[in-house]
């Protein structure tokens, strides 16, 4: 074994154990520092029993109806040829590209108790209330269908690439009909992708935070009692309900990753793609009106948060679309240093985050993917733990683990810092990253390197040269969706952020908090154009990886 | 049971001509049909077509059944159809076992489990895999999957049943003894049968007869030894074997053909003109030329290679069209002596065999 790769394994294996493993360690210890009696406290406690309940309900009913959602979505765009299509396929992921909390802010603009849609509602049907109030178990859901049913239509759209359609075909010439087709043979092969969609799905309502933070009317949720607890100062029942949360996750993850393992075969994508052309009057007259209906669904909290934050702050009262607009909102942005600090705050933190997250991922894929290192299996285990716990719990962690000067920590004291939020989305984003540039790794014959080297290539030119290319989309994907995380985090920036590195969400939270609706939704554009610039960056690095 | 298809046309958008050109043919009951062609001449289109998995733009599929009398099925799904189908990968349900998969067909016709499970046993018999049912289909080789994929398809009792590249997937060795073996077996059934393959060894081996395709159109359509011996154009005597076109003239019944000076006669097998009296080319193969001494009444050429084949050897003769051009027609002939060496100057004689005439 090449001596540098086992001192590479070791050095990134001790970086993962600091920030990624030993905050967990802290939790459980910490809910075990006052013997049993902070566990007693849990079960004894009415709101944290209720808490966990509907912690579970919101996950399962998000994935219920992220997969009523993205299941046909997926299918309709990938199987069939209607008109509309190509808008639809345009905006089909628009979801994702909200950050949670501007997600959860616009649906507030269009469904809350003086949403836009609301009051259309009202007037409408003539009542002197809103006829539905955007609170509690339905509402959450309601919102996480919007934002996660994205993930089962990505999952489910790649898998249906993958497939072979020569497979339906056959069934179709054995004669079974369509659903017996689906039920029998599409189905039970997508189910890889479609489990790998669910579990995703569940884990970001279990952890999820914005939606039930801003409209929970009440409704408590595990994630935002374990700020409750932290805020009310009782420490140790923070740590319980993390350890909960974190074990709830965990479970979800194995039973799983057992669906998913149970039935995977390697669908080897050699039929043709070929859509199937609506041909019955009714659905082709259906087609282009439905495809318009969704779009405008999908649109609409994007074009909404654009027209909130032209509005003047304060004018919008009871009228269904704000009164007065005004450049306002951006104009004080930017004079005012306090008001454009967030901005900076979140461009840099996220920047720092992602640039070490960029050199220890693919680090550690290389290590995966490309060498026999020792302690390479403990590897691929550190960098997807991240990912099975929930970001109010790995704050909370880092929380636990940083505010005390040890040694065990290395004697860092990060809490109350400018460092402790970067560290927070290194961490979050360590799986999304290793993921993506092992997964390109992968796919690239091993024996490239190996040929390069034969040919008399220095291990850094073969890196240079065969590997680095090699990585490039899935490193260039990763480090896009890691920095979109990034500077839209609010989950665990909520729990560590101090006042002098508060990022762009706590700020559009606070603002919110003070009514000043305008100045939120001018905050949530900034965010937007943001993630847009990220996407567009990754969109021209591609480009010149095609052109080589 | 008779299938015919008229005039059957299908255009991909973006594309400069139609993958599908008006291409009719009758097969005939029990006939085991081989559609060729180099890829993209469009017989498997026409076969995706015939399955129901392609719509055509123009043209009719009618299916004659003793019992039902003939129907349109130009526009019936694959399911109604129910052709078995053998594809090319032969896409087998990767999460059935063998056994599953056979009995598929009858599970999507409702088909108690227990009686589909005994006729896939039956089925699985008469391809030679008995005992295989339980097995996973990642366990098999190239060339039992593709005989699981034929039981799969003939356990439904298809009025016709249409293979792709049946024989692509699977190395040499097996490809020799499959060919065989799919041969008898597409006998012994009693539908249609109709396969789609690039490779002619194939189509002689296993087909009644052979339809040549080219840039979506039908070519020609007969028994293998016909498109051997009597090509009616250029194109199919170029595709089917190996041959070299050489101008010729036709005088009464015999073909004379000159190359740089020198004319030798040939009977004629037949001719295939374009009925205006244009040029015409013969069709020479291998056997119908041997290699001599440069006699004056011969055409002379250059030994370009020799390779040895077991049973005899294969020249590649070189001869000039006119003395000292730069343009010559090579030919190919089988000699069982290797008595001449490579660059040695050589004659060309025309035996005594009978040459197809094809317009030019």
């Amino acid at each position: 074994m090449k001596r540098r790769f086992v001192v590479a394994t070791l050095i990134v294996l001790l970086l993962l154990a600091w920030s990624v493993v030993l905050p967990n360690v802290s939790v459980i210890v910490g809910s075990f520092a006052r013997g049993l009696d902070d566990w007693r406290a849990f079960i004894a406690s009415p709101a944290d029993r209720e808490a966990l309940w509907s912690t579970l309900v919101i996950s399962v009913g998000s994935v219920i109806a992220a997969l009523i959602i993205g299941l046909p979505l997926a299918f309709l765009l990938g199987r069939f040829d209607f008109r509309g299509r190509r808008a639809l396929s345009a905006v089909a992921t628009l979801p994702a590209a909200l950050p949670p909390l501007v997600g959860v802010i616009a649906f507030l603009f269009l469904y809350g108790e003086s949403g836009v849609i609301t009051r259309v509602a009202q007037r409408l049907l003539g009542l002197d209330h809103a006829p539905w109030s955007l609170t509690g178990l339905s509402a959450i859901v309601f919102v996480h269908a919007y934002t996660m049913y994205v993930y089962v239509f990505l999952f489910v759209a790649a898998g249906l690439e993958r497939y072979d359609t020569t497979l339906d075909e056959a069934a179709a010439g054995l004669g079974a009909s369509r659903p017996h087709t689906l039920r029998r043979i599409t189905l039970p092969l997508l189910t890889p992708s479609i489990a790998g969609a669910m579990l995703l799905v569940f884990m970001s309502s279990l952890g999820s935070f914005s939606a039930p933070y801003i409209f929970g009317g009440g409704q408590r949720v595990l994630a935002t009692q374990i700020l409750v607890s932290k805020l009310n100062g009782s420490m140790g029942l923070a740590y319980v309900e993390t350890t909960v949360l974190a074990l709830a996750a965990v479970a979800a993850l194995l039973a799983l990753r057992w669906l998913e393992r149970r039935r995977h075969y390697a669908l080897t994508g050699k039929g043709r793609a070929t859509r199937i052309v609506v041909r019955s009057r009714v659905a082709r007259m259906a087609a282009p009106i439905v495809a318009i209906v969704v779009v405008t669904f999908l649109v609409l909290p994007h074009a909404m948060v654009v027209l909130v934050s032209f509005a003047r702050d304060g004018a919008w009262t009871t009228q269904i679309l704000p009164p007065e607009y005004t450049f306002d909102n951006f104009r004080r942005l930017a004079s005012d240093p306090e008001l454009w600090r967030p901005i900076t705050n979140s461009v840099w933190m996220s920047a720092i985050a992602t640039a070490a997250n960029i050199v220890v991922c693919f680090v550690a894929a290389y290590l995966i993917v490309l060498t026999r290192a020792p302690g390479r299996r403990l590897l691929q285990l550190l960098v997807v733990l991240p990912w099975a716990i929930p970001a109010t719990a790995i704050a909370l962690g880092l929380a636990a683990t940083f505010d005390v000067n040890s040694p065990v920590t290395g004697r860092v004291l990060l809490v109350g810092t400018f460092w402790i939020l970067p560290l927070a989305y290194f961490v979050r984003n360590v799986p999304v990253l290793t993921s993506a540039v092992e997964g390109s790794l992968r796919q690239m014959d091993a024996s490239l390197e190996d040929a390069a080297r034969g040919l008399g290539a220095s291990w850094l030119l073969a890196m240079r040269r065969v590997v680095l290319p090699a990585a490039r989309p899935g490193l260039v994907a990763g480090t896009m969706l890691a920095a979109i995380a990034a500077v839209g985090e609010f989950v665990a920036s909520v729990v560590l952020y101090t006042h002098s590195n508060r990022p762009i969400s706590i700020e559009i939270l606070a603002q919110l908090r003070s009514l000043s609706f305008g100045t939120a939704a001018a905050y949530s554009v900034l965010l937007i154009a943001l993630v847009l610039a990220i996407t567009l960056g990754a969109r021209l690095a591609e480009g010149r990886v095609e052109r080589i | 049971m008779t299938l015919a298809i008229d005039k059957l046309t299908r255009r991909f958008a973006g594309a400069d001509r139609p993958a599908v050109d008006d291409v009719s043919f009758t097969v005939r009951p029990g006939e085991v049909l081989a559609l060729v062609g180099a890829s993209g001449s469009g017989k498997t289109t026409t076969l995706r077509m015939i399955a129901g998995y392609e719509q055509p733009d123009g043209g009719r599929i009618t299916l004659d059944d003793a019992r039902t009398g003939p129907r349109d099925i130009t526009s019936e799904a694959p399911q109604r159809r129910s052709f078995g189908m053998v594809f090319q990968h032969y896409a087998l349900f990767p999460h059935m076992s063998v056994a599953e998969n056979v009995a598929f067909g009858l599970e999507a016709r409702g088909v108690a489990k227990r009686d589909r499970l005994e006729r896939a046993r039956e089925a699985l018999v008469r391809v030679g895999l008995d005992g295989a049912g339980p097995r996973p289909i990642q366990s098999l080789s190239g060339g039992e999957q593709q005989r699981v994929a034929l039981a799969r398809a003939i356990i439904i009792d298809p009025p016709v049943l249409l293979l792709d590249e049946p024989l692509s997937n699977l190395d040499p060795a097996r490809r020799q003894e499959t060919r065989e073996w799919l041969r008898l077996k597409l006998h012994e059934l009693k539908s249609i049968a109709i396969l789609v393959t690039h490779d002619q060894e194939d189509a002689f081996a296993i087909a009644d007869r052979m339809a040549v395709m080219r840039e979506g159109r039908l070519l020609q359509l007969g028994t293998p030894d016909e498109l051997y011996h009597r090509p009616t154009s250029a194109q199919v005597a170029a595709f089917v074997g190996r041959s070299t076109l050489v101008d010729a003239r036709r005088e009464g019944d015999r073909a004379c053909i000159t190359i740089a000076g020198a004319t030798q006669h040939a009977p004629i097998a037949a001719v295939s003109s374009n009925g205006d009296g244009g040029a015409l080319k013969a069709v020479i193969r291998p056997e119908m030329v041997e290699v001599c001494g440069t006699t004056p009444s011969c055409w002379h050429g250059v030994v370009e290679s020799r390779r040895y084949a077991g049973s005899h050897y294969v020249y590649r003769v070189a001869v000039p069209e006119a003395p000292g051009s730069d343009r010559a027609y090579t030919f190919e002939i089988d000699c069982e002596e290797g008595n001449f060496g490579e660059r040695s100057d050589v004659g060309v004689k025309l035996l005594q065999k009978p040459v197809a005439l094809v317009a030019r």
